[in-house]
């Protein structure tokens, strides 16, 4: 705004600059926000409780729960290292492997999910081992954390690849002519100073992981109680005409969005 | 700052993602450019009908100088889009129940015809890796069946044939329970079922048989559900009350129905409706006969016709002196190949004939009774009463039994014929 001030001689076009400015960020605010609170206030609150008692959206927010926590834990065993190398490493094609890893971002979840397939499915590269190695993935729970860790890893590893690149290298030399080992400077200095772009990246994917649909329903299938996680749910109440089953769930997704948005926030604050 | 500015792009990614929606299935038959003087028609259409409407919508364009846009999905979900207010000009649906929603809803102008069937088939992929060879193994343990949702038409449709299994014998008594626990999948449409079994992700998944489209029959194999079993979808097709082209919307609803339309959809393997209108139009034969034969009425008609005058008794009376004029059942059944088995003497003495109709109701004669060398009963699948197409409760073809008393095998809406012969080996 100052900048917009300076730069603009008369005061009367600043008036009417910052008058667009402000009308303009009102309507795109405004068009996030409308459909959102259409959705919060579909429902009133007691009803909404009630929605969520069903059956369907039990066993919905249980697997999503489930699946989604597998998801992140192993993001963070796998995705941590990897960060790690990305940050530190030097090594050819490291800016290469920096693209790839952002590529489930960018790639349309079905995308994903066609993927997915080619690579684990019955029919797809790895399909024939993995059948001989007595691991059934056709419509199975583990097929839906494959899909959500594919789509969600990336979040978690560009911030604490971020996270990593802003440590000081010199307090990690300090500690290590204090006598620390490679692990022992890690896990006592590396990673509590980093620990803000793992908690919200952390964060970051499990909400990714919350969500995802497309490779799910694509990869997975849709069974309640099985492979059928919260979005899944939400599109299969749509679809038969329980707009109330829907919206209850829907409503819970976008207040847990609500909140990760808040809390990367405040932790990158 | 710069990884402050990454982090919150990264959350507006994942705000984004988290509530993204599938998109609907929308495809212009007419590629914008295309001088479209007499406007443009929004079609909600059963996912099932994807390639024969494609197809009749770029004939309609060229025809009528407009430009048809489709959105296709399962009739439930297309119902639902309309009463959130999606703009549509005609809705096709693939059963009744959902059409009926609509016009509860208030979305529907006029009175909704019903243009063309379809029945249920098993796919299973090429390579059949559960080796499935009957409806009976569906139900062994371990196989990944996949169906639509019960809430879309053809996952209902695939329920109901399942039910009726499970009510005879032959399949077990447990057959519904090992179904179900076989049930891997609730895809949203007919469409996701065939992608899940042409990918081999699936075992067995079942379908219509239109989805047998040319580029789907070479990618799987697929076994017969039988009359007895299988259920016939029934597609109304109305103009919306939002139309706003009503009479652009009602000439495709036409067209539909036209001879060029029902070409389009019997090539799909659709069952396409005779124009005479009852819901039986077409007769197939199945069991034990050389060749599965469907036979329309315009089939039934370049047989020799046979003329029986017949009083129509019920348990309420005598309704009327009619003169039905048909084909011999039996010579139908030799049209499909009538199949005797050499290690029993006079095999075609012992077997049966089990006429069927629209709603499931059955009645059994034997093939003797026909047979011009035994009973030589004129049993007839008749067309026409006295000169005229059947009563519409008769629907397109009755099956007439002249020497019964009362008109309970007089099966009406025949849409099966089934050749059998009792179980067991004599000594």
């Amino acid at each position: 705004m100052h900048q917009l001030h300076r730069n603009t001689g008369s005061s009367l076009r600043a008036g009417a600059g910052r008058l667009l400015v402000v009308t303009l960020a009102a309507i795109q605010l405004l068009f996030i926000a409308f459909p959102l609170a259409a959705l919060v206030l579909h429902t009133p609150l007691g009803t909404l409780w009630t929605n969520l008692q069903t059956p369907t959206a039990t066993s919905a927010l249980t697997l999503s729960l489930e699946t989604t926590t597998v998801a992140l834990l192993l993001t963070i065993a796998f995705g941590t290292p990897t960060a790690y190398l990305l940050a530190r490493g030097t090594f050819p094609g490291r800016r290469l492997l920096d693209s790839v890893v952002d590529l489930p971002i960018v790639v349309p979840p079905a995308v994903a999910g066609v993927a997915l397939l080619l690579a684990f499915g019955r029919q797809g590269l790895l399909g024939p081992t993995l059948n001989n190695l007595g691991i059934h993935l056709a419509f199975s729970t583990p097929a839906v954390v494959m899909a959500q860790l594919f789509v969600s890893c990336p979040f978690y590893i560009r911030s604490a690849r971020a996270g990593f690149i802003a440590v000081d290298r010199a307090l990690e030399d300090a500690s290590a002519t204090l006598g620390y080992g490679g692990w022992g400077t890690f896990r006592r200095i590396t990673v509590p100073l980093a620990l803000p772009s793992l908690v919200s990246g952390a964060v970051l994917t499990w909400a990714r992981a919350l969500g995802e649909f497309g490779a799910t329903i694509m990869f997975a299938g849709n069974l309640m109680g099985v492979t059928q996680t919260m979005p899944l749910a939400v599109y299969l109440s749509l679809e038969s005409g329980d707009l109330d089953g829907a919206v209850a769930l829907s409503v819970v997704l976008v207040l847990v969005s609500l909140i990760v948005s808040l809390a990367v926030r405040l932790i990158d604050a | 700052m710069i990884s402050k500015l990454r982090h919150s792009t990264l959350a507006l990614l994942v705000f984004v993602s988290v509530l993204s929606p599938l998109g609907s299935n929308v495809q212009a038959a007419n590629p914008a450019g295309h001088a479209a003087d007499n406007g443009t028609l929004t079609v909600f259409a059963a996912s099932s009908l994807t390639e024969a409407f494609t197809t009749i919508g770029a004939a309609f364009d060229k025809a009528n100088n407009a430009t048809v846009r489709f959105n296709f999905a399962s009739s439930d979900a297309l119902v639902t889009q309309m009463a959130q207010g999606a703009p549509a000009d005609v809705f096709a649906s693939a059963n009744q129940a959902q059409m009926t929603l609509a016009q509860q809803k208030g979305l529907i102008a006029g009175t909704p015809a019903v243009f063309v069937r379809n029945r249920l088939v098993v796919i299973v992929p090429k390579d059949n890796p559960a080796h499935i060879y009957s409806l009976a193994d569906l139900g062994r343990p371990g196989v990944n069946l996949v169906l639509a949702a019960p809430t879309v038409p053809v996952g209902k449709y695939a329920r109901a044939a399942f039910q009726l299994m499970a009510n005879d014998d032959a399949f077990g008594s447990d057959f519904l329970q090992r179904i179900q626990a076989n049930i891997k999948s609730n895809e949203v449409d007919d469409k996701s079922v065939v992608a899940k079994v042409v990918l081999g992700e699936a075992d067995a998944g079942v379908v219509y048989v239109s989805d047998l489209t040319a580029s789907v029959t070479p990618k799987v194999q697929s076994i017969v559900v039988p009359p007895p079993f299988n259920q016939i979808a029934v597609y109304p097709i109305a103009v919306t009350k939002a139309s706003q082209n009503a009479a652009l919307a009602q000439k495709f609803v036409d067209y539909v129905e036209s001879p060029a339309g029902k070409a389009v959809l019997a090539a799909q393997n659709f069952i396409t409706t005779a124009p005479a209108g009852g819901p039986s139009s077409a007769v197939t034969i199945t069991g034990i006969v050389s060749a599965t034969t469907t036979l329309t009425v315009a089939d039934l008609q370049k047989l020799p016709a046979i003329t029986v005058k017949v009083t129509l008794r019920t348990d309420s009376g005598t309704q009327g002196t009619y003169t039905y004029t048909g084909a011999l059942l039996y010579t139908v059944l030799q049209q499909a190949g009538l199949v005797p088995n050499s290690s029993f003497k006079n095999d075609l003495l012992r077997q049966f004939v089990t006429v069927g109709a629209t709603d499931n109701y059955q009645a059994t004669l034997s093939l003797a009774e026909i047979n011009p060398d035994y009973g030589h009963q004129q049993v007839i699948l008749a067309y026409a009463r006295d000169g005229k197409p059947l009563a519409a409760d008769e629907g397109a073809i009755r099956l007439i039994v002249p020497g019964d008393t009362l008109a309970g095998r007089w099966v009406s809406n025949v849409n099966s014929i089934v050749v059998g012969a009792p179980v067991g080996t004599p000594s």
